[in-house]
């Protein structure tokens, strides 16, 4: 008991944030990581897309609250959340294609009401690709291009350039519907970047993909935004997907953004409950009136000690999770699982606990 | 088991294909008989004569020719544009009067022409578009229209506004998005809206009758006549004739619409 | 703005044509009141519409083409949803099948008309049939099929047209249902049978019924058949509509329009069944 309580009042400090536990301290930790954001931004920010208490309603129902959300030029930003959080409508509005209720949307410092989608320079890539059926790839890569009258030489070049870019040589004359998941997605991405994208705005493109072309594909397009000095930013409700590409992550939940910040800043410091458990499982550690979180992964188990009990252990490749009966409740440790055979730990056996950081 | 029961289905099938080709068979029989007398199964004597009798008053069968596809072509074709508008308002946007407007655009479907057309006479009288090709043309119109509303309805409600979204956000202008990629898409569904408009019209008869008033004269208002005066040969032969126009027609549609969309294939990166 | 007033814009053509048909429709109600300025009739009255209903002849016109509407809608709608199960669950909805269940929509009523004079009248290729078999052995022995106060023949006129009508209306949202619920249906263990009858049916229902309606109304009003197939009495509703409405006397002319408003009266109710049944099949459409 003596080492348990010792290393929460260690933990206290640094680790994974504080939060009291009433809602309005919550609403108060948020407004100041805002406030800190939009300070940083104002610096250097003349281009990107700035946008300022964004409403959005579909009949009585309303999406999007008061957003505010800055995007500076060249950024990779993620859009993370759990279906139905308004991350879609987002992309819609700052596209033009849905009219906004109230307040402002800036692209390169020039406000976007009243412009029509196909003057913002803002290119969505959909989930469904919607590629155009009655063209073929090459064709798909072309339109932008052929409504821009671009001459017809330039286009085809542009094409092979843009086929090239995501290893599609040679598909130019492909039917849409002989093409695989991959290739299709493929064709999308280019013919986005056929339209010079300001902004490049990517609707979860890659939810129907498997596991490895998923990664494939978010590599490319990393690749890609590099390449072309893109502004991008990326819909998904993949957190893995989140924390690798982005260079900013706001996450999303019930049309407002809980928190925007950096992946490190926003897995090792969120701002509330929410945005801490959407990156995965966490311990709350009841201390006085302030409530400790804790990650899986920072839970150590000492087999010498006999504080709580081993109540299960779930394989789970290279990693396993051990599920810990303390005093205070079941406390979760997520352990390398050979570290934990060198151990020897069992279900029902008694341990002691620690909080690493 | 199993195998029974697809046998007896093929029966049904075989028996209904059977009555429907039957009649045309016969049709075809009549239009060469000269003489066919009770009981024979087949006419006794065969002769051309019914065709060459319609082919000698060759002005009016081109006449009748040209007032009946070119009417009907023309309803199909407006009819086609109208459905396009007013299924693309009613699917693809919200307004007031939505409701009412859809329940307006479907009720000819659901009241009789001849209702229609006994109450709308004096009007086109008073308007001048009685015994005119405008006024039947625009009556026809009225009745084929809810056909190519809910063609089109169902075509505009598959495509949505996806493609056209996708193609907004490229670059393209609101009617750019359009022609380039929602009507091309929709060209099957226009083509059964037309044919479906274009059969609608042809086959008006009491319609044709009250408006055209005897002036405008269409296949079927000539073909009552002679099925009523006994002449069955020459409206078998008129029949066949009509009804074979109408088939090629479809078949020549079908094919410009195929090369047509295959043209949109390959056109451009060859 | 420019969104907002779209809709209203591409509606233009529609509302004109719209608002011709509802001139004929209201006209069409306001004479059968007895309301015709012209000929300096201007007290509304419901008298034509009890006389339609007591003269035995014009009310015998009335339950006369209602039989023939029945029958023929409810006949084609039953053998039409058959034969299209048939189709669906053979896997026959593409191909020169089709072309030739497609063909009578094509042909006109008036055509139609002259097919059932070639086969079923006395004269006709059936009776020829019934003669060679040893079942009758003069033209007059043979059933009256046209021109009969039953109207059999424009029952099967109507029948050789729409049950094709059916097939076409139905087929494709069959088809789809069946593809895609029958494998569910098939894989939780129900026959294709059942599965046609539990899960294909009920759910085509809504498309069945919408044709249903449009073959009833159309047999309720239209004029061709009844005049060129029908007996000269009983007179069917749009065809005794039309001896009035051409009568010398013009003051017969609220008679036609009473009888007319009749089958609007039926045709408006049925417009809107067929309209909340239509809605409905789209809104589920619009939510997949």
């Amino acid at each position: 008991m003596h080492n348990l309580g010792r290393q929460w009042t260690c933990a206290a400090a640094p680790v994974i944030g504080m939060l009291s536990g009433c809602g309005c301290g919550r609403a108060m930790v948020r407004r100041a990581l805002w406030e800190c954001v939009e300070r940083e931004e104002e610096k250097g920010v003349d281009m990107g897309v700035r946008i300022e208490k964004l409403c959005v309603s579909f009949g009585k129902m309303r999406v999007l609250h008061e957003m505010n959300m800055e995007i500076g030029d060249g950024e990779f930003v993620s859009l993370l959340g759990a279906s139905g959080c308004g991350k879609s409508t987002l992309l819609k509005s700052i596209a033009g294609l849905l009219e906004t209720e109230s307040g402002r949307i800036e692209i390169d410092g020039k406000v976007m009401d009243n412009v029509a989608p196909e003057k913002r320079g803002t290119v969505i890539v959909f989930q469904d690709l919607r590629l155009f059926p009655h063209m073929t790839a090459g064709k798909n890569i072309a339109f932008p291009m052929s409504i821009k009258k671009v001459p017809k030489e330039l286009q085809r070049k542009t094409v092979e350039r843009l086929l090239a870019q995501v290893q599609l040589e040679g598909y130019g004359n492909r039917k849409i519907r002989e093409m695989s998941g991959g290739q299709m997605q493929r064709v999308a991405l280019a013919r986005a970047l056929a339209a010079k994208p300001g902004l490049l705005l990517l609707d979860e493109p890659f939810s129907g993909l498997d596991e490895r072309l998923r990664t494939e594909m978010g590599e490319l397009v990393r690749k890609l935004h590099r390449e072309n000095g893109l502004t991008t930013v990326l819909v998904t409700h993949d957190k893995q997907e989140a924390l690798k590409f982005s260079d900013r992550i706001a996450l999303m939940s019930g049309g407002r953004i809980l928190q925007y910040d950096t992946p490190q800043k926003i897995y090792r410091h969120p701002a509330c409950r929410e945005v801490a458990e959407y990156f995965g499982r966490m311990n709350y550690i009841r201390e006085g009136d302030r409530e400790i979180g804790v990650r899986p992964f920072d839970v150590r188990i000492l087999p010498s000690g006999n504080d709580c009990t081993v109540e299960e252990i779930v394989f789970m490749g290279e990693t396993a999770e051990v599920r810990l009966g303390t005093p205070q409740g079941a406390v979760y440790c997520l352990v390398m699982s050979r570290e934990l055979d060198g151990m020897g730990i069992e279900a029902g056996m008694r341990v002691g606990m620690e909080i690493a950081f | 088991m199993r195998k029974k029961r697809i046998s007896a289905a093929n029966i049904i099938l075989a028996c209904f294909v059977f009555t429907i080709l039957l009649p045309v068979a016969v049709l075809l029989l009549w239009t060469v008989t000269e003489r066919w007398a009770w009981p024979d199964l087949f006419p006794q004597v065969l002769s051309m004569r019914a065709y060459e009798g319609v082919f000698r008053k060759r002005g009016m069968l081109s006449g009748l020719f040209l007032s009946s596809i070119m009417i009907s072509s023309v309803v199909a074709a407006l009819s086609a544009a109208i459905g396009t508008m007013t299924a693309r308002a009613l699917v693809l946007y919200e307004f007031r009067g939505k409701g009412l407007v859809h329940f307006l655009s479907v009720l000819p479907f659901m009241v009789p022409a001849t209702v229609f057309a006994m109450g709308i006479q004096i009007t086109f009288i008073k308007m001048g578009l009685n015994n005119t090709v405008a006024g039947v043309t625009v009556s026809h119109l009225i009745c084929s229209l809810p056909y190519a509303v809910r063609l089109m309805m169902d075509g505009t409600a598959a495509i949505g506004d996806r493609l056209e979204e996708q193609a907004r956000v490229l670059g393209a202008s609101a009617v750019q998005a359009f022609v380039c990629v929602t009507l091309p898409v929709l060209v099957p569904v226009l083509l059964s809206a037309f044919s479906m408009s274009y059969i609608v019209s042809f086959s008006q008869y009491f319609l044709t009758l009250l408006i055209g008033g005897g002036q405008v004269r269409t296949f079927t208002v000539v073909m009552v006549p002679y099925l009523q005066s006994g002449e069955r040969n020459i409206a078998c032969v008129y029949s066949v004739i009509f009804l074979g126009v109408t088939l090629e027609v479809f078949g020549v549609f079908e094919k410009i619409a195929d090369r047509w969309s295959r043209n949109l294939d390959t056109e451009f990166y060859a | 703005m420019r969104r907002k007033l779209t809709p209203y814009i591409l509606l233009v053509p529609q509302t004109i044509l719209t608002i011709l048909f509802l001139v004929g429709l209201v006209t069409g109600i306001t004479q059968s009141l007895g309301m015709i300025p012209a000929f300096g009739m201007t007290e509304p009255t419901l008298r034509y519409y009890r006389e339609v209903l007591t003269k035995p002849d014009l009310l015998e016109s009335v339950l006369y083409s209602l039989k023939i509407a029945c029958s023929s809608a409810l006949l084609s709608t039953a053998a039409g949803v058959l034969l299209c199960g048939i189709l669906v669950t053979g896997r026959r909805t593409k191909g020169k099948m089709m072309r030739i269940v497609q063909m009578p929509i094509i042909v006109p009523h008036v055509v139609a008309a002259l097919f059932v004079i070639n086969v079923c009248s006395q004269n006709g290729l059936l009776a020829r049939v019934c003669c060679r078999l040893g079942m009758i052995e003069e033209q007059q022995e043979f059933p009256m099929m046209i021109y009969d106060s039953h109207g059999i023949g424009i029952v099967i006129a109507y029948l050789w047209k729409e049950i094709p009508f059916i097939i076409y209306f139905v087929i494709a949202i069959m088809a789809n249902i069946d593809g895609k619920l029958g494998e569910a249906a098939v894989n939780l263990g129900a026959g294709r049978l059942q599965t046609f009858f539990r899960v294909t049916l009920p759910l085509c229902m809504h498309t069945i019924c919408s044709g249903f309606l449009i073959i009833f109304v159309f047999a309720l009003g239209a004029y061709e058949l009844p005049f060129l197939l029908g007996a000269t009495t009983p007179k069917a509703l749009p065809v005794q509509a039309y001896i009035q409405y051409t009568h010398p006397d013009l003051r017969n002319r609220p008679y036609a329009m009473a009888l007319n408003g009749m089958i609007i009266v039926i045709s408006l109710v049925s417009a809107w069944a067929y309209f909340m049944l239509m809605k409905k099949n789209l809104d589920r459409f619009v939510r997949k």
